[in-house]
This record gives C-alpha cells, sequence and structure tokens, in this order.
C-alpha cells in the first residue's frame, strides 16, 4: 500500500530526475558508494561503515593496548574525600565556617549562605608499592592499588546528576549524542557476532539520572545504543520465544520480515531500515548467546566467593562477574551503572557517617576481584577497567536551605574528583594530578572530562580527533573541540 | 646610540619586526636577478623594464630591513661572530643593491659593454652575500647546526622517517647507577631548552647545554638554589602556566611533562648543584619512583618485530584464512601486522596451515579454548613473528611447550587452565623477550616459578588465587 502511494506520475518524474542526476555526479566525482555490494571504503574523512554489518570489526587508527573497555559508573558520585583523596588539613578545618573566597563566583546544587568545613569521615593509610592513600572504607581494593592509576584532579563543568552523567558517558551535557561506548563499537566493530558489542549493566535499584540517554547512540544508527540486559527473570526483555513458537519459525519469520524491509530499503533508501534488518538479525542470535552469558550459576564457588556474588540478584557484584564474562566473549564495551551514591546527608542510606561505608563495602569486593579475575585470565593485559562518577564533593558539609543537615554529607562539586583506570595499558600504581590541601580544586595535572575520553579512546587505539561522524552538515567526535590524551598514565 | 645592556622597549618591539621583512629583499632581489637571465631571450626582452622598478623596491625594504636588523641585535643574547657575520653580509649585500640600482639606471639611456658586465658582477655579488646573510641569520635564530640536523647519514635514513631521530633521551640501561644531572637532568635541558640557550643564542644570559653554564646562571643571578625548587628561578619558570610570559618553554612551544618537572624538582630538593650524584644514593618517594621507572630501559623495550620490513599479506591469503574459520584482524590502519582467533561459531580448526601464507604478518594469535593437538602445534615455529600468544584452556601439555621456543619475539603467553608443570615451563626461560606468563590453574609450583624468575628477571608470572585443577 505504501509503496503504491509514491508510485504516481509526480513520483516517477521526480525519480527520473534526481536518479539521473546522482548517477551522473557520482560518475563524474568517481564516487564509489552507489555500487551495489558490501565492500567497505573508508575515505580520508571519517569511516563509511556497511550498515548491513554493523559490528564487522575494523582496524583502529594505531595499535590498540585495549580491546574492550569495563566502565564502572557510580551514578551519584561518591566522595573522593572519603575514599581516595586524603586531606589531613581538612580535618583541622573540621566546622570552622568556609572562608568566602572559597564561595565567591560559585554555583552548589544545594548549599547555601555560608557552610562549614567537614574533615575526612574516614581513616585513610597507605598501600602498595606505590603508597597510594586508600580509605578504611576499601580494604579490599587496597589490595589492588598497584594495578591502578589515579587520575586526581578531574574536572568537570555540570554540577547536576543528569547533565554531568551525560557529559561524562557522551562527551556533551545536553541530550543527542552518542555514549563513549557508542563510539566505540562504531569506530571498531565487535569481535563477537552473536553478541551486541555494547552491553549495558544496572544496579542499585535505580536507572542513572541521564536515563538511557546516557548509554545511547544519538545520531549514529541505533545499532550502536547500548543494550541493556537485566539480572531478574529474561535477561533482555522479550529475548524468549512465547509458547508454541519454535526456532525454525522464528527464524522463517524473521527471513520474511528482513525481506519486506530490504524491498523498503531499496524503495526508500533509509538506512534505518538496513540497522533494523541487523538488529532483527542480531535479536535472532542473542536469543541463544544473550542467555547463556548471562547465566552465572555454572561459574565456580571459588569464583562467587571471589566476587561475593549470589546468582539471581540484581546486584553489583553480579554485574562485575557479568562484565568479566562479556568481555571474555569479545564484547567491546561494558557499561556498569551503580545508582545511590549521592551523599548530601539527607539519607541515612548514603550519608557519609551512615550507610555510606554500606555501599562501599557492596562494591569493595567484586571491583577488586574484577581486577584480580581479569589479571589472572590474562585479560586485563587487554582490557581497560575505569571507575569513577560525574563528579565529586565538595570540602564542606552541606547545609541545604542554609540549615544544618541531619547526617553528614557533601554538596555536588566539580572543581575536583578522582578517577581511575586499570588495565589496557595504563600504568599500575601511579596518581596524576593532584589537589590542593582541602581537596577543593586540582593544583596540578588537572584532566577534563574530555581528557578522559580522549585517553580511554586512546588505549582502544583511536585517536579522539579522528573518529568522527557527519551529521547535520559537520563532523562531529566524542569530544567535539577538547580533549587531550592523559599520556603520564599510559605505560 | 642606546645602552645595549637595556634598549627601550620600543627599540625591541620594533627590532622584532626584522624576521618578518627581511624576506622582502630577498624575494626582490631574486626576482631581479631572474628577470635579467630570462630577458637575455629576445622572447622576453620586455622583462628588462621591470627590472628599475624591483631594484628600488630591493633597495628600500633591503635598508628597512637591516635598520630593524640592527634594533634587534641591541636585545642582546646571540653569538658575536655569528651576529658580525651576519650584520656585514646584510650591509653588505645592500650596498650591492644600490649600485646596481645606480649602474642600471646609467645603462638604460645608452649601453657601454664595459658598464653592462660591472653591473652583472655587482648585482651576482648581491645575490651572493644575499645567501650568505640569510644562512647565518638563520643560525641565529634556529642554532646553528639547525640546517644539517636531519643530514642524511646513511641511504637508509631517506627511507625510514625521522622519527628515530627526534630527541628522545635514551632510556637509562642501569637505572640506580645513573648519574642523576647527566643522565636524567641534562638530556631533559637537550631536548627542550638548548636550541635557545646555547653558546651561539644565550637568551637570558643562561646556557643550559653544560653544567657549568647552568651554575653561572643569567641575567638576574643563580638559577638554582640547592634543596629549594620554589626558590630556583629555573623552577619556578618552569611551572609557571603557559600564558604567562615569563614561563619556560615559551608560549606555543609544549611544557615540560609532568615526570619531567618532578625529576628537576626532585634534583634541586636533593641538593641540585651536586653534578655526580647517582640515582640510588638520592632518596625517593613513589611519585619519583614512578618518574624513574619512565626513564628506565625495560620500560620502553619496544619490540624488534614492528621495525621489521613486511609486506602486507595478500587479498586471496586472507580470503583462505577467513574461509577456514579464522578471524584475521589488522593491528592498525595501514600497518601490515595481523592478528587472527577463531571466528564466533566457527568449528575449532585442525591445523594451522590457512594461516601459513600469513606467517610474516602475523603477530597475534589467540587460540583461547581450542584442543590443541600435535598438528595444530607443530608448525607454529614457523610464526616466527608472533608476539602475543593465547593458549588458555588448550589441555596443552609440557611437551607441547617445546614448540614455542623458535618464538623468539614472544612477549606475551597465557597458558591459564593448562596441566603444564614446573618442567615445561623452566623451558621457557629460553623465550628472551618473554615479559608476561599466565600460569594460573596449572600444576607449575612455587618452586617452579622462582626458579623461573631466577632466569628471566624481568618476567611477571601471574598466577592467581590458588585453585586445584579439576575443580572448575
Amino acid at each position: 500500500m505504501r509503496q503504491a502511494e509514491y508510485q504516481t506520475r509526480r513520483h516517477f518524474l521526480w525519480k527520473c530526475t534526481t536518479g539521473l542526476g546522482a548517477a551522473a555526479l557520482a560518475s563524474l566525482t568517481g564516487c564509489s558508494w552507489l555500487k551495489s555490494g558490501s565492500e567497505i571504503t573508508t575515505p580520508a574523512a571519517g569511516l563509511v561503515r556497511d550498515l548491513s554489518k554493523p559490528f564487522l570489526p575494523l582496524e583502529p587508527h594505531f595499535p590498540a593496548k585495549a580491546k574492550s573497555v569495563i566502565f564502572l559508573h557510580m551514578a551519584g558520585a561518591p566522595s573522593q574525600l572519603e575514599l581516595f583523596d586524603y586531606k589531613p588539613a581538612l580535618q583541622k578545618l573540621n566546622g570552622l565556617d568556609c572562608p568566602p573566597s572559597l564561595l565567591e563566583g560559585k554555583k552548589f546544587a544545594f548549599i547555601k549562605g555560608v557552610p562549614k568545613m567537614l574533615g575526612p569521615q574516614a581513616k585513610f593509610q597507605q598501600y602498595g608499592q606505590s603508597g597510594a592513600w586508600v580509605s578504611h572504607h576499601l580494604p579490599e581494593f587496597s589490595k589492588v592499588v598497584d594495578e591502578v592509576s589515579f587520575l586526581k584532579a578531574m574536572h568537570t563543568d555540570q554540577f547536576n546528576h543528569a547533565p554531568a552523567q551525560l557529559l561524562m558517558q557522551t562527551g556533551s551535557a545536553r541530550l543527542g549524542k552518542p555514549s563513549i561506548g557508542a563510539w566505540a563499537t562504531y569506530g571498531l566493530g565487535s569481535e563477537n557476532e552473536n553478541l551486541p558489542g555494547f552491553m549495558v549493566l544496572l544496579s542499585g535499584g535505580k536507572a542513572p539520572d541521564a536515563g538511557k540517554a546516557g548509554y545511547g547512540s544519538g545520531f549514529l544508527p541505533t545499532v550502536y545504543q547500548g543494550v541493556e540486559c537485566r539480572q531478574h527473570g529474561e535477561p533482555v526483555l522479550y529475548v524468549g520465544d512465547p509458547a508454541g513458537m519454535s526456532r525454525d519459525l522464528r527464524q522463517q519469520s524473521i527471513k520474511a520480515i528482513n525481506a519486506v524491509n530490504q524491498l523498503h530499503y531499496e524503495e526508500m533508501k533509509d538506512p534505518e531500515t538496513i540497522s533494523r534488518i541487523s538488529q532483527y538479525e542480531m535479536a535472532f542470535k542473542m536469543q541463544v548467546s544473550v542467555p547463556e552469558v548471562m547465566d552465572i550459576t555454572k561459574e565456580p564457588a571459588y569464583i562467587h566467593e571471589l566476587y561475593g556474588t549470589q546468582p539471581g540478584q540484581a546486584s553489583f557484584a553480579n554485574n562485575c562477574l557479568l562484565a568479566r564474562r562479556l568481555v571474555e566473549k569479545g564484547v567491546r564495551f561494558v557499561q556498569l551503572f551503580d545508582w545511590g551514591w549521592d551523599s548530601h546527608g539527607n539519607d541515612p542510606n548514603n550519608a557519609l557517617d551512615k550507610g555510606f561505608g554500606d555501599l562501599c563495602h557492596a562494591i569493595d569486593k567484586p571491583v577488586a576481584a574484577l581486577l584480580q579475575d581479569l589479571k589472572m585470565r590474562g585479560l586485563l593485559d587487554e582490557t581497560l577497567v575505569v571507575w569513577g562518577a560525574e563528579f565529586g564533593r565538595t570540602p564542606m558539609q552541606e547545609n541545604r536551605e542554609g540549615k544544618e543537615m541531619a547526617f553528614k554529607g557533601r554538596d555536588h562539586h566539580t572543581d575536583a574528583f578522582t578517577v581511575w583506570m586499570a588495565g589496557g595499558g595504563i600504568k599500575g600504581g601511579y596518581t596524576h594530578g593532584e589537589t590542593d590541601e582541602i581537596g577543593y580544586y586540582g593544583i596540578n595535572g588537572r584532566t577534563s572530562v574530555y581528557d578522559l575520553q580522549a585517553t580511554i579512546l586512546n588505549q582502544l587505539g583511536m585517536n579522539h580527533e579522528r573518529l568522527t561522524y557527519a551529521f547535520q552538515g559537520r563532523n562531529f567526535r566524542l569530544t567535539d573541540v577538547h580533549g587531550k590524551v592523559v599520556k603520564e598514565v599510559i605505560a | 646610540m642606546f645602552d645595549t645592556a637595556d634598549p627601550p622597549e620600543i627599540i625591541l618591539f620594533l627590532g622584532r619586526f626584522h624576521p618578518l621583512l627581511v624576506h622582502l629583499p630577498i624575494g626582490f632581489l631574486l626576482i631581479a636577478f631572474l628577470l635579467e637571465i630570462i630577458s637575455r631571450w629576445p622572447r622576453f626582452k620586455g622583462y628588462q623594464q621591470a627590472v628599475v622598478f624591483i631594484l628600488v623596491l630591493s633597495v628600500l625594504s633591503s635598508g628597512l630591513a637591516a635598520g630593524l636588523g640592527y634594533l634587534l641585535s641591541l636585545g642582546g643574547g646571540y653569538d658575536e661572530t655569528l651576529l658580525a657575520r651576519h650584520q656585514w653580509m646584510g650591509l653588505g649585500m645592500t650596498g650591492a643593491a644600490v649600485l646596481a640600482l645606480l649602474l642600471k639606471i646609467r645603462l638604460l639611456g645608452h649601453s657601454s659593454r664595459l658598464q653592462s658586465w660591472v653591473y652583472e658582477i655587482t648585482l651576482t655579488l648581491a645575490v651572493v652575500l644575499m645567501a650568505g646573510a640569510g644562512h647565518y641569520g638563520g643560525s641565529l635564530t634556529h642554532g646553528a647546526d639547525y640546517l644539517t640536523a636531519y643530514f642524511p647519514s646513511s641511504a637508509d635514513s631517506f627511507t625510514s622517517g625521522s622519527a628515530s631521530r627526534k630527541q628522545q633521551p635514551k632510556p637509562l640501561a642501569d637505572l640506580p647507577e645513573a648519574v642523576v644531572y647527566t643522565d636524567i637532568v641534562q638530556p631533559i635541558w637537550d631536548s627542550r631548552c638548548v636550541s635557545c640557550h646555547n653558546p651561539a643564542k644565550k637568551k637570558g644570559d643562561l646556557r643550559l647545554d653544560e653544567f657549568t653554564g647552568l651554575m653561572a646562571g643569567g641575567k638576574m643571578g643563580a638559577v638554582v638554589h640547592a634543596g629549594q625548587p620554589d626558590q630556583s628561578e629555573l623552577y619556578k619558570r618552569l611551572v609557571l602556566p603557559p600564558e604567562n610570559k615569563r614561563a619556560m618553554p615559551p608560549k606555543g612551544k609544549d611544557p615540560l611533562t609532568e615526570s619531567e618537572l618532578q625529576l628537576i624538582a626532585w634534583w634541586i630538593n636533593q641538593g641540585g648543584a651536586t653534578a655526580d650524584k647517582k640515582v640510588k644514593e638520592l632518596a625517593q618517594t613513589p611519585t619519583i619512583k614512578a618518574a624513574l621507572a619512565s626513564r628506565a630501559g625495560g620500560k620502553d623495550w619496544v619490540n624488534p618485530v614492528f621495525a621489521k620490513k613486511i609486506n602486507p599479506a595478500s587479498r586471496e591469503a586472507l580470503r583462505a584464512a577467513d574461509r577456514a574459520g579464522f578471524l584475521v584482524l589488522p593491528l592498525a590502519k595501514d600497518q601490515p601486522f595481523l592478528r587472527v582467533q577463531k571466528k564466533t561459531g566457527a568449528p575449532a580448526p585442525r591445523d594451522l596451515s590457512a594461516l601459513i601464507p600469513l606467517a610474516q604478518q602475523l603477530v597475534a594469535l589467540d587460540l583461547n579454548g581450542i584442543p590443541v593437538s600435535d598438528s595444530l602445534l607443530a608448525g607454529i615455529g614457523r610464526f616466527e613473528n608472533l608476539t602475543r600468544l593465547h593458549l588458555e584452556n588448550t589441555q596443552l601439555s609440557d611437551a607441547d611447550l617445546g614448540h614455542l621456543l623458535k618464538l623468539s619475539f614472544l612477549e606475551y603467553l597465557n597458558l591459564y587452565g593448562n596441566p603444564v608443570t614446573d618442567k615445561g615451563v623452566l623451558q621457557l626461560a629460553r623465550v628472551t623477550h618473554l615479559r608476561r606468563l599466565y600460569l594460573w590453574q596449572t600444576a607449575v609450583t612455587p618452586a617452579g616459578i622462582a626458579a623461573l624468575q631466577r632466569k628471566q628477571q624481568k618476567l611477571a608470572i601471574i598466577t592467581g588465587i590458588p585453585v586445584k585443577l579439576g575443580t572448575s
């Protein structure tokens, strides 16, 4: 029917003119993209992908140090001052009024008037050969600090969760840009034909504030968006066949639908139709591959012991184990979000003097286990693990509405926070950047969110300035016009 | 005219236009010279008429450039001999140009053979003097060895690119024994500072090409105060933000890296003035250890495989490997090197024959999870350029390990989940470049690991949590 609508006299004439025009243009410019067949052409500017094989592996710009990335995003932003950035001087100022020089011209999410300074709410000690400072909240992680490079003077320019998470994941505080996982799979493809190249695992009971845009495909073809897996019931919604639908029948129906879509594509030339065809094919493969890879019950007991996992539970620990399993299968980018780190002091579940320790406890063992497990399998050498959040927290105690809070907490802080990276060609036991004596500003080795993104792409073998996509008349890239690879942390 | 030690700022402001304007007389004079040559052909005779005008331009612009050059020289900091040569050749050229102009004007009225001959000599002399002045001027701004630094010293350097000639400090073979100043600090000056602080071009009256020059200090006195990096002019300038006009290296050049700054601060902190202390004699914080490690030889080791000249694999060979169930991936764009793994869903390969045509290009092979048999591993020695080899969970035995000894460039070897023992693994001491060996879930004992470690000190042996074989 729809096709018939287009077969009008006017349409016929239109096709004659533009069709001939395009053919003439193609022959004039020697352009090959109108040719049939599925050969990949890579012109100098950007890359052109054959969308019928969206995950076909492509060569990186230069030899990659990491094949895969696991990004552990602590949504809500844990306090760097209670975990890694030890500031004994802040203890001496505890309870004193914050000097006006720190408040002038600053915007805070909640702090009003003059807040009081808040000393570290944790005990710190140096660990490992590198002597990295880690608080008592992370006893297991403190054993693996020599695998890790800390970026102690990270900064961002967004002080609310959703835009800051978008900035961290997509390089823009506004909606509509592809996430870093989408860029990575677009640029490199995936080495496993049966699984999506970009998978997302959530824990903490809620999705991140940025929502699905935090792992979306933006203006890239939709096939590159992160595939979210659930831990209860079916890992991906409707991945199973309904009763009475055999796998053969499913295959036949997908074939038929794809044939119709192919016809539609030949008529309309909408690249999203090709994406849709490949998505149907991927979904069919995922019906087998996803339940298999998501099933952790067959993992041996010592692995469950190592991670502290309980099959069937929706936990960060389970997600860490799944991340290892996915990377082992060749998934390019695994994105974890753990919700609930927003320690303002209004909620005992995450207040620094109450539930914060429990939150740390829930990630401590799994994170250490993930690094150890990847290492003994020889995977850490080619997998980049990134731990971080959208921003940090203030050295001042939060005073929402100018009043004292029920519990100890800190407000959102953009000028200084800590991110660490491990494996994938990153130095072990290294610290880059330093904050002032109260942890308010970075005083040397400051690194921006874009610098982190540029470094992640660099370890994957991609130059962040060359990985571009033409959209709305110009080439876009993850780091837009920013970003400098943090060479100091590269081994 | 002016006190040379401290000329007014306007003098220096104008003087800095010299390098800009100096290119005008060069162009004009060359054009005049070329027109004279070309107009000897009857067809281009008309060009003669432009010569006078161009010579007038040459004279005016070279006079102006010479004047500005004098103003610039008042700023000081240049090598006296080079400067004198540049100055006199420049003035000589201006004089020759004036003379040539006058002769040319005379010649226009009535041509005499002799005068024409004198004119030609004068013009040629002006061009020659210009070349000389230009050369010495270039030496003054860029350093005397700027022109010839990349002079090809062998046939190879025509083809191998300039990367190898970049002034990167050489890695230190024996870190604890290295002399802090000569082996660590001086190379930083050499690569980043001496182009402006050398005997020929002493910016700020400071020389950094040798220790005595550094100790003599600059215009403002001593630049290093032992034990006090924050009081040392040298260090203070290095850590200033690049926007600051006192920052070094000046705006537009890359600042020193974090680890370079840390090393300099450490050297000053630990006494600075002493030129002969060794690394092991000075106290080291963890950050300094890491910064030093980045200078140590072991870390910067690059596998010689990647320096080999290897042709790209043929399309047929790539297609054949693909048909045999291998996923063949280029290591990077425009590189011949390949890495290979089994395709998802493809049956386990029985041998590696499909990869033999790719043997030269193959640098990484992943056979993870494929049960190995003699036929699979026997020929692995052919893949002599392998640097990474995944053999985890392949039921590999001690006997199979013997096949790997021919892989002399191997850096990464993953053997986890295989029934290999001390005896087999100990042979791997002969794979000299091996850097990472994974032995989790094997029958290798701590004693075996210690024995291998003694033979291969640079090898990292990764074992993981103790798990008995067969429990998984």
